[in-house]
């Protein structure tokens, strides 16, 4: 049998999956790692959680996928399959039995910083099955060991009476009662074998942060983890150099920052064919500092608008976010080098909008709710069509006093395409040719690339050719769009609006930001760039085309599988949350 | 470098008379892997290997007249260049071109093609039009080793070479004299072989030539129609009769094989006349044909001899590609054009209009530990694979499980100056030292046989 994989099997057997029927409570495992853990886990019944794996709808799919196929039909895979039935022989058990006996009663890990070390007790049904199972794992690995003239892997000491092996990355592992205990720092292993032993009185246990999150826990989770927020606390600054993280994060950056608390956490649930991932910090919304008002609103009641629906659609996102305030608040927000970027770059756009202050004019001029709609566009019967197929874009937010904005949008978007004309006509650029289309209760204003006589018919036409920069104004609804097809869905969507709850949005007026995306739509984006993927990977990897190839197809293959993804960032009372929803393709999807 | 033999009292005759081994020990691995890092970039073992079962003037035809790439490169190289081209960033061009170099069946038209690069310098830092870039590393390529005369007149009009030389617009009023001088001064004649008049004379004939929207244009109205005189011969010249006249002159050919020369056979010394005459006769009997005089140059006693072999040193591209082809290796393409920034060669970036200077200007301290250190990041890469597989698995491959074994299979595969025994037995105790794991030993090992002297000359 192939050798070298004993090793990597035994650890995977121990660590793979993992259960806890609470035989070893949560609590008394938290009282052996020290008080200077940050990051505590861990998971709940793991028996289930591998039945839960093994039978789900997602691995029947995963099985019909070509790139399984492929992968299982190799001789590495012959060989991998022929070395677990030996191990199973040996074991006199299926690999799967040994897991749940290994993990039948949990796994819960911690990291260390203070020893840089991560530690892992897996507790097995009984010391009975725990000894059997690993024994023959351990002479398994010996043999193997032996056979190639290498030294024994599992170097045997005693530790305060207690028998511990140590393997040659310095890390180590022994047994207490029914509980396996792996560590890779020797230093943090004898840390939990003291406190086996001596039952100190200060441990992770006895840290108010921990305690404190543990109460939090609640839904039965079968992975939980709590963290220290202390250092992350720490390495925040008051202003930093990104405007875009501030943005993204902003919010979070303040939570964290502010919070009397210091620390967090992160469950993970399932149901059907959802995943569910959590991670909570405490925050108290209505005492925003005034410098992240832009980000949550007065009271932290700053709500995004609701998730918008057009054909073709990739992704939306829907956030609150006061881009004006951000923009007019940068010097409380970013550093220095920054600040100068941004004052320069408030310059030129001030030019560019004919004038009008950027900050206030412009953006001021818009309520802080935004929507952002990409969606696949459709390049049949177009003339030109480019050689990279992105997708359209469109930001849709509210004009406060359509009547004056409208008209001022509108001219400057007019000078912009002149601009881009004159600035594009120097570069060898192609022209833009603006049309005007009313539309039932508002209008659209479009520029469309006019293609040269040797640019029609071309289908590897230059990236320009995704774009026909558009604005359009619908009642108080101002889109500015990449494309004016979709400006348009957005429009005829309008007349349809979604109701609170058909998209299955939350609150949503403590929703801050909310994301969807449809794996399908991304599916058919990639696929009609297929080529150009597998030309970027061959450049990327060194790949040889068949290697592209096959990564691309795993990579197209693995997003059937699943069906969307949500992402929320929540405001409560009490807490910021984000959450993550993946929605797997149920069975009847292909 | 010392010269070894004052290289004007080499007898021509057998100079570039055709070579001819008389034992093994004049055609062995040594003198095919020679042949294969000038006229491309290093080749792997096994070819190397059959190389030295067919003889030298057979490979030296099959390199010249290959005529063609496989159909499957081709349509990869295309498929590629879409990519790249629909980015339009000129920077991801050296990419492509690196993707060409590695996987080539046609190693000596890519390094003429790069000869021609550096003879026609043309920058991306001003065309910034990758498509202009593309197209016209494409016209070099078409001609690499084919009639001169057509590239002259091609490039004449290439769109990236007139914008490069700010030559956009030649109006009779204004002649714009940017591309009639290089084209006497850097791309024909040379120095000394015409005057400050001819230049003004040529630039005439080049008047109403323009680039509009990327496209060569013959403007009527802009162009002078008057008498010009240029380098003796009067008459009524348009651009294209002017680029026959610099083709005409005597000093084109010498012009042309001396360069030749240095960039094929050594950087030092300067190539005697005597050498240089009868190939830039041959060269002028044959019409301005390239294949020929390079067939002759690369099947010759000269190439072969000690004055050529060890006699150069490696191009950053040469030493980079080099190093992979050797060891049949692949890697992030572009992380390895970036990482030749620091070694002084970007492709489709020549620093000036006088293309690489090439031979000594390679090397300095700064080059030399920018070398070291594109060869410790490309064996750190997770992408740099040997055969597709690790270090250890290429050398299993090659049934090399000694250090010292793999010390003298490395010298012969790919150093062109062979290293001493007492440097050999200290390398091999280097690719056994250190607690790493045999992978890293062996990359470690690797990277300072990389980084001797010896490793840096062709």
């Amino acid at each position: 049998m192939p050798r070298n994989i004993v090793l990597p099997l035994l650890v995977l057997l121990i660590a793979g999956f993992v259960s806890t029927q609470q035989t070893f409570a949560a609590d008394d495992a938290a009282k052996l790692f020290p008080a200077s853990t940050l990051v505590y886990a861990e998971f709940d019944d793991p028996p289930a959680i591998l039945d839960g794996v093994m039978k789900h709808e997602l691995m029947k799919k995963a099985y019909k996928l070509d790139v399984y196929k492929k992968a299982t039909s190799t001789p590495e895979f012959a060989k991998l399959t022929f070395a677990l039935m030996f191990i199973e022989a040996q074991l006199g058990m299926k690999w799967n039995e040994a897991v749940k006996k290994l993990t039948h009663g949990g796994i819960v890990a911690a990291f260390d910083p203070a020893t840089n070390g991560v530690a892992l007790i897996a507790t097995a049904k009984d010391k009975e099955s725990l000894e059997t199972i690993t024994s023959k794992i351990m002479q398994m690995a010996r043999q193997d060991a032996k056979g190639k003239g290498k030294p024994d892997p599992f170097k045997e000491s005693m530790y305060r009476d207690i028998t511990v092996y140590g393997t040659k990355d310095g890390g180590g592992f022994t047994f207490l009662k029914n509980h396996l205990v792996i560590a890779n720092k020797s230093e943090l292993g004898k840390q939990i074998l003291d406190a086996w032993l001596d039952s100190p009185e200060s441990s992770l246990a006895t840290q108010p942060w921990f305690t404190e999150a543990k109460k939090t826990k609640a839904n039965n989770p079968f992975f939980w983890a709590a963290f220290n927020t202390d250092l992350i606390k720490q390495k925040i600054e008051e202003r930093h150099d990104n405007p875009g993280v501030e943005i993204i994060g902003g919010g979070l950056l303040e939570a964290l920052k502010a919070a009397d608390s210091t620390f967090g956490t992160a469950s993970i649930t399932g149901k059907g064919n959802q995943l569910n991932l959590s991670v909570r910090v405490p925050f108290d919304r209505t005492n925003v500092s005034e410098r992240r008002q832009f980000f949550f609103g007065k009271e932290g009641r700053g709500g995004a608008p609701l998730l918008r629906k057009v054909p073709g659609q990739l992704a939306c996102i829907s956030a609150y976010r006061d881009v004006s305030e951000m923009w007019l608040r940068a010097g409380d927000l970013f550093v220095d080098r920054t600040l100068d970027k941004i004052t320069e770059a408030d310059a030129t756009l001030t030019t560019l909008f004919a004038g009008k202050d950027f900050g206030e004019d412009i953006l001021g001029q818009l309520y802080p709710t935004y929507n952002i709609v990409v969606a696949k566009q459709n390049f049949d019967g177009r003339d030109t069509i480019p050689s990279i197929r992105l997708p359209a874009f469109s930001i849709v937010a509210t004009m406060k006093d359509p009547e004056t904005n409208y008209r001022d949008f509108r001219r400057i978007f007019q000078s912009l395409v002149g601009f881009l004309n004159v600035a594009g006509a120097q570069n060898g650029q192609p022209q833009l040719d603006l049309e005007f289309d009313k539309v039932e209760g508002g209008e659209m204003i479009s520029a469309q690339f006019v293609p040269e006589d040797d640019d029609k018919g071309n289908e590897n036409a230059k990236i320009n050719f995704n774009f026909s920069p558009t604005v359009a104004f619908h009642d108080r609804t101002f889109i500015l769009s990449s494309t004016k097809s979709l400006a348009k869905s957005i429009i005829e969507m309008q007349k349809n609006p979604i109701k609170p709850g058909d998209d299955g949005s939350r609150d949503h007026i403590t929703v801050n930001t909310n994301v969807d995306v449809d794996a399908a739509v991304l599916k058919s984006v990639l696929k009609e760039n297929e080529s150009h993927l597998i030309a970027q990977n061959m450049l990327d990897k060194g790949h040889s085309r068949k290697e592209a190839e096959q990564e691309i197809s795993t990579l197209l293959d693995i997003i059937t599988l699943f069906k969307s993804l949500n992402l929320a960032l929540e405001t409560d009372l009490s807490s910021i949350q984000l959450k993550t929803t993946v929605e797997y393709a149920g069975g009847d999807d292909e | 470098m010392n010269n070894i033999v004052d290289l004007n009292s080499i007898d021509t005759d057998w100079a570039w008379a055709r070579y001819e081994p008389k034992s093994d020990s004049d055609w062995s691995l040594a003198h095919a892997a020679h042949l294969y890092r000038r006229a491309g970039f290093a080749v792997d073992r096994e070819t190397l290997e059959q190389a030295i079962t067919s003889k030298s003037v057979e490979l030296v035809h099959k390199l010249v007249h290959t005529e063609k790439e496989t159909a499957s490169f081709e349509s990869e190289s295309q498929s590629l260049a879409d990519l790249v081209l629909a980015t339009a960033k000129v920077e991801n061009l050296p990419a492509w071109w690196t993707y060409r170099l590695l996987h080539t069946g046609r190693p000596l038209h890519e390094k003429m093609t790069l000869f021609w690069h550096g003879h026609f310098a043309t920058s991306g830092e001003k065309v910034t039009e990758s498509k202009l870039m593309h197209e016209q590393n494409q016209l070099l390529r078409k001609h690499a080793l084919g009639d001169f005369g057509v590239l002259l007149h091609e490039i004449s009009r290439d769109p990236a070479m007139l914008i490069y030389l700010d030559s956009v617009t030649n109006r009779k009023t204004h002649p714009n004299e940017n591309y009639a001088r290089e084209i006497m001064e850097l791309f024909c004649l040379g120095e000394g072989n015409y005057t400050e008049n001819d230049i003004r004379e040529l630039a005439r004939c080049f008047t109403g030539w323009e680039i509009r929207r990327d496209k060569f244009r013959f403007n009527r109205y802009q162009h002078d129609t008057g008498k010009k005189t240029i380098l003796g011969e009067t008459g009524e010249f348009s651009g294209d009769d002017g680029v026959d006249i610099v083709l005409r002159q005597k000093a084109g050919p010498e012009f042309i094989v001396r360069k030749l020369m240095k960039f094929f056979l050594f950087d030092e010394p300067e190539p005697a006349d005597t050498l240089v005459k009868p190939l830039a006769e041959k060269l002028r009997n044959d019409n301005w044909q390239i294949g020929p005089t390079i067939e002759t140059m690369l099947a010759s006693n000269l190439f072969f001899s000690k004055h050529c072999m060890g006699r150069k040193i490696k191009s950053p591209v040469e030493f980079a590609v080099g190093f992979l082809n050797a060891l049949e290796g692949t890697t992030n393409l572009y992380a390895l054009s970036n990482g030749l920034t620091d070694l002084g060669q970007v492709l489709f970036f020549p620093p000036n209009v006088k293309g690489w200077d090439g031979g000594r200007a390679w090397i300095n301290s700064s080059t030399l530990l920018a070398r070291a250190n594109l060869i410790r990041s490309l064996l750190d890469r997770k992408e740099t694979r040997f055969t597709a597989g690790k270090l250890s698995d290429f050398f299993d491959k090659h049934n090399l499980r000694k250090p010292e074994q793999i010390v003298d299979w490395l010298e012969q595969t790919m150093f062109a100056i062979s290293l001493s025994d007492e440097l050999k037995n200290q390398l091999a105790r280097e690719f056994d030292a250190g607690k790493a794991n045999r992978e890293q030993r062996l990359r470690n090992g690797l990277h300072l046989m990389c980084t001797l002297p010896e490793f840096q000359m062709a």
